[in-house]
């Protein structure tokens, strides 16, 4: 909210400077964005009075003014705003004057001397209209500073208000809190009651009271014709952020931003003037808005009409059939209390957001409507005449909100901030926010003022005193009151360590968006749910996503587009299912298999480069021998080069290439690699436990065994396993070869056998008789047998 | 035939057999040299056989002549072959010198994104204060986001917080305020925990991207004062810019605490004395905090009176950019490798 210190000081007299004061509210919590001086120009812009306008004898676009400044003078000035006519006043900048940080000086236009410049609203530094010159009313002071006349020695704030506090939404709210602030007395003007001049009233007929407790009006009828807002009142509005629209207009404009009573009025003509109902809106009507959107109401959306139809939506927009017009001669003035919860609805059915709505939402004061009927009366009789009726109140005060009593006692204070305030700074604080105070006991009771609708409860006070105390006067201190727990097992995998690992592999981690483009997705894993978001920002981030591959992807394609050749990637976060989400690690591997350099054979990355990663993450859970890979056809993966992978028999993950038709329009030709592992299954690791080192020599027998070509490796060594006998200490497959298979129908391997026993020498006979096993058991499984 | 001259006179035979002993170049060559000399068919074998055939009182001389050259051409061969092994051993080894300003194999590193390594940080520095770690999921239902933390429906409140929607009631978490909901629910007090993790909210620019990180911080126990809110942020603030920095707490507005505040640190840039990054102002808005609001406790089934807490939540983009001067947020998600090797 734009607040400016001169309209301000009407109501508080503060001896603070614009930055002392922007310092206080700031740390008082209404904090203040910027502070910005009003006027961009001293003393030497004064008012002119242009007394003829000549045509210039070379330029057709520039016209020769003569102005009169007072002090028996009379300057010649070139000028090419098209609104310059002789007999009207505009500011003056004259010879020497400082305008928009810029001198002016006596020139030459078009070879016609210039002894200062005529000046628009954004030459003075209060407007945006730069094409125009700035008009002045007929009775300004000719001669007069500027920055007088318009009281320019003003700065503007702009408050970034929270939404408790409805209360600082006006200029007499602001006042209110730099009274308390700088320890000043508010003053709040009076406003003398208006005497009806005429008896006519409208009849105002409340069908809802719950949503609408009170509702103020007044009849104003024959306005002058002619009228216009004066300069004080446009500069006001200007400053404080709105443009001059229609007097009376501007004039409920006016009263809102001085008490924070949004106000409406109602050209009395153009409707059905007869009654005016405050209802709840039925299904299918129609209401056309001021700004001319047509809106299909919702049953229940609180609503102005007249006896025939709906003529505004309450607290929010008036309806375009009932509003002032150029030509209006008689209004109707409303200041209405409209519940905070039939606002929010209308708001957010319609998402309509106007400066009216923004205060009936967070709570305007129920109790001066009829002051803000006054108020604008008074200033529309001033500026456009008229008989007033009299002031018509609808109140039900059940409804109306009332603030209660609370207790505040004084220790909870202390032990909520730790922080002992002196009692009768407490006392002080608390007089100064709220309505009434008495001392009670171990406190005090309080009851707040009706425009405070953040103050309910005990621990509402207790903010407003540490508020205006002073948070930099609450200590700072480090103190816990009971011992430092340690929860993390040493069982347990952190998940620092796998991202560690990750990293001394190569991997980079990377962060990407959880929703997804649906097509992309689609083609990794075709026949997969993907969750959609009902309001996404754009259609490639509208589903969440199913796996971490879309983004893997995504990322790898970007990279890739940047000519890294060589990519390996990570991801650790959430994917989703319908109603479940599930945390998974996912990577992906591209190119070379080491970065370019001397001494290292270049070859691109294959599945074992991958699978050896993987198992290096697996093996964190200290259980290499309870992963399995299954070969197993994955959607969006090569079909022959893809693998489930299990631990403890049950799924945990997946490995493969990316099928190549999923990055076919990529012009991607290398093989891409991924993986996905659920880190559910990756928290625990088998505990470490000493085992003896056995003190006896091993036997070490080399095989090599011609197996099927189509026979997977992982069942002949098993198979080994399992038949060769508990003093089987290790065994390392070292070779497998295709070149020189007989027929091409059978495989060369090569194992290394190591016998050693805990207990004792082992024999070469017993040796030879566990191989014998081993064999014996391969070539009747397998067809397997050892190489001549 | 020798003679007994030719006894008396191997001083010079020997002379000739060290130079070439000295001549040899390597051991090969030396055995070679050996053979002739000290072999079967040497000159000195042959006049040793024939001793037996010289006068008897002649043969103790020419015994001695031929023993004393024998000796000294096997020192001198032994010498030799000593220095050839030197000499062999010196070529081997020059022959395996390496370039050592020739690169080393390597395998690249890879390294945690930034953000990662913010979070870690943080949650190291928590651990240290005897903090617990918890997490939420990320698809909140509105009662954790919203209406448990003290925002009813409509309340404007919701409108600061652009919600990504699945439907009435399942959404993106808009912060990580719901676990604070969720520990409660879960644990008694004493609780101090801090609660990292993704959040989402439907705005995209160049200062918002529609997912991003917060970390929030919760302890209740029974004398928990705003005092040590202060202290706990001053400690994590200092800890995490590893410089002495002053901090405003500002009064603000949230729903789920109260007093709240927002925090404010002497810029890191500037050390407060203004530039383009605080707006001259010296100060940077980097979180907010308060006292954990009342009705949370009675949400949760906390007893308001005898606990008191309080919770902070605060951006990891904004503290990692700060730290590390990346100056636009999009980065973090474009996860350029180029840019991601800068943290590794």
């Amino acid at each position: 909210m734009l607040v400016n210190l001169s309209w301000l000081d009407d109501f508080v007299e503060h001896a603070l400077d614009s930055t002392e004061l922007a310092n206080r509210l700031t740390l008082a919590g209404l904090e203040v964005k910027s502070v910005t001086p009003v006027s961009l120009c001293d003393e030497g812009v004064v008012v002119g009075l242009v007394k003829n306008v000549a045509r210039h004898p070379e330029n057709p676009n520039l016209k020769v003014c003569c102005v009169d400044v007072a002090k028996e003078r009379s300057l010649q000035i070139v000028c090419g705003a098209p609104n310059v006519v002789a007999n009207r006043k505009y500011p003056v900048a004259l010879v020497d004057s400082e305008i928009n940080g810029r001198s002016v000086k006596a020139i030459h236009l078009a070879s016609i001397l210039s002894n200062g410049v005529l000046c628009s609203e954004s030459e003075l530094g209060i407007g945006d209209a730069s094409e125009r010159l700035m008009e002045l009313d007929a009775d300004a002071e000719v001669g007069a500073a500027i920055n007088e006349y318009l009281k320019l020695n003003d700065s503007v704030l702009d408050l970034e208000l929270t939404p408790n506090r409805a209360d600082c939404l006006s200029i007499e709210g602001i006042a209110r809190e730099v009274a308390i602030l700088s320890n000043q007395k508010f003053k709040p003007p009076l406003i003398p009651l208006v005497p009806e001049s005429i008896e006519q009233t409208i009849p105002i007929q409340i069908d809802t009271p719950s949503d609408c407790p009170v509702y103020c009006g007044r009849l104003i009828k024959n306005l002058r014709g002619d009228s216009i807002t004066p300069d004080w009142m446009t500069e006001r509005l200007r400053r404080v952020g709105l443009r001059p629209i229609h007097p009376i207009v501007d004039i409920t404009n006016y009263v809102m931003m001085q008490l924070g009573q949004p106000m409406h009025a109602f050209d009395v003509d153009i409707f059905n003037s007869s009654k005016i109902v405050v209802r709840h809106a039925v299904q299918g009507e129609k209401l056309k808005l001021l700004d001319e959107t047509v809106l299909d109401l919702q049953a229940g959306s609180l609503l102005i009409a007249d006896p025939d139809k709906p003529i505004g939506l309450a607290g929010v927009m008036g309806g375009e059939s009932s509003g002032i017009h150029a030509n209006t001669k008689h209004v109707f003035l409303e200041a209405a209390f409209f519940s905070q919860s039939a606002i929010r609805k209308s708001v957010s059915r319609y998402k309509l957001h106007t400066d009216a709505s923004h205060r009936f939402e967070r709570g305007v004061d129920p109790n001066q409507q009829a002051r803000a009927i006054e108020r604008a009366t008074k200033l529309i009789l001033e500026i456009a005449g008229g008989q007033p009726g009299p002031l018509q109140e609808v109140r039900n005060s059940e409804f109306v909100p009332r603030k209660k009593q609370c207790k505040v006692r004084e220790k909870r204070i202390e032990r909520v901030l730790g922080l002992t305030i002196p009692q009768d700074e407490i006392e002080q604080i608390l007089q100064s926010v709220n309505k009434t105070v008495e001392k009670a006991g171990d406190g005090w009771n309080v009851k707040p003022p009706s425009y405070r609708f953040d103050l309910e409860e005990e621990y509402d006070q207790i903010e407003e005193v540490s508020r205006i105390y002073g948070y930099d006067k609450v200590p700072t201190t480090l103190s816990f009151h009971y011992d430092s727990r340690s929860r993390i097992k040493e069982s347990a995998i952190r998940e620092a360590s796998i991202k560690e690992e990750l990293h001394s592999l190569g991997y980079h981690e990377v962060i990407t968006y959880a929703f997804v483009d649906p097509d992309l997705q689609k083609r990794l894993k075709p026949g997969s749910y993907a969750k959609p978001l009902a309001n996404p920002l754009a259609v490639n981030m509208s589903v969440m996503r199913n796996s971490l591959f879309p983004g893997l992807i995504n990322t790898f394609l970007e990279n890739q587009r940047r000519s890294r050749d060589r990519i390996r990637i990570y991801e650790i976060g959430k994917v989703f299912s319908s109603d479940n989400e599930f945390k998974r690690l996912g990577g992906l591997l591209f190119g070379s298999h080491a970065p370019l350099q001397w001494g290292v054979q270049k070859r691109p990355v294959d599945f074992f480069d991958l699978k050896g990663d993987v198992m290096r993450v697996l093996n964190l859970t200290r259980k290499p021998n309870q992963v399995k890979f299954v070969a197993q056809e994955h959607e969006g993966l090569h079909p022959y080069c893809s693998a489930s992978i299990l631990l403890e028999d049950s799924p945990i993950g997946v490995i493969g290439q990316i099928h190549p038709n999923a990055l076919e329009d990529f012009k991607i030709s290398d093989p891409v690699f991924v993986f996905e592992l659920d880190m559910d299954r990756l928290q625990e690791r088998v505990m470490f436990h000493y085992s003896a080192i056995s003190v006896f020599p091993s036997i070490i027998r080399d095989l090599s065994i011609l197996v099927p070509v189509d026979q997977q490796i992982s069942d002949i060594s098993e198979s080994i396993r399992t038949s060769a006998g508990e003093n089987l200490h290790r065994l390392q497959l070292f070779d497998v070869y295709f070149a020189d298979t007989i027929e091409n129908s059978l495989k060369s391997t090569a194992y290394r056998l190591t016998y050693r026993s805990k207990k004792r020498t082992l024999t070469d006979a017993e040796v030879d008789a566990s191989v014998e096993k081993i064999l014996d058991n391969l070539w009747s499984r397998f067809g397997a047998r050892l190489r001549d | 035939m020798p003679d007994l001259e030719t006894y008396s006179h191997l001083d010079r035979y020997v002379l000739q057999a060290v130079e070439d002993i000295q001549s040899t170049q390597s051991e090969s060559e030396l055995d070679q040299m050996r053979v002739s000399l000290l072999g079967k068919k040497a000159h000195l074998t042959h006049l040793i056989k024939f001793i037996r055939h010289l006068p008897s009182e002649s043969r103790p001389v020419a015994g001695k002549s031929v023993a004393n050259a024998k000796s000294r051409i096997e020192q001198e061969l032994k010498t030799k072959r000593a220095d050839l092994k030197v000499i062999a051993r010196n070529k081997r080894l020059e022959s395996e010198k390496v370039d050592v300003t020739l690169p080393g194999r390597e395998f690249a590193k890879g390294g945690p994104h930034p953000l990662s390594r913010t979070m870690n940080r943080m949650i190291d520095i928590f651990s240290g204060l005897g903090f617990d770690i918890a997490f939420g999921p990320e698809i909140e239902d509105d009662y954790h986001n919203f209406e448990a933390l003290n925002i009813p429906p409509e309340h404007p409140a919701r409108a600061m917080q652009d919600t990504f929607y699945f439907n009435d009631q399942k959404l993106l978490r808009t912060h990580t305020s719901p676990v604070q909901i969720r520990y409660m629910e879960n644990n008694a007090p004493p609780l101090r925990v801090v609660a990292p993790g993704r959040v989402y909210r439907c705005d995209s620019d160049i200062t918002h991207s529609p997912m991003f990180h917060q970390l929030e911080g919760l302890v209740v126990d029974e004398y928990t004062t705003f005092a040590d809110l202060k202290g706990v942020l001053k400690y994590l603030v200092q800890e995490f810019f590893e410089v002495d920095l002053k901090l405003r707490f500002r009064p603000s507005y949230f729903p789920f605490t109260e007093p709240s505040a927002e925090v404010d640190i002497s810029c890191v840039f500037c050390q407060g004395q203004g530039c383009s990054v605080c707006k001259q102002s010296g100060w940077l808005e980097v979180l907010g905090c308060g006292m954990v609001h009342p009705a949370l406790y009675k949400n949760v089934g906390i007893d308001g009176e005898r606990y008191t807490g309080y919770a902070f939540g605060l951006g990891v983009e904004r503290f990692t950019m700060l730290r590390y001067g990346v100056n636009d947020l999009r980065l973090f998600f474009r996860n350029d490798l180029e840019m991601l090797r800068q943290f590794q």
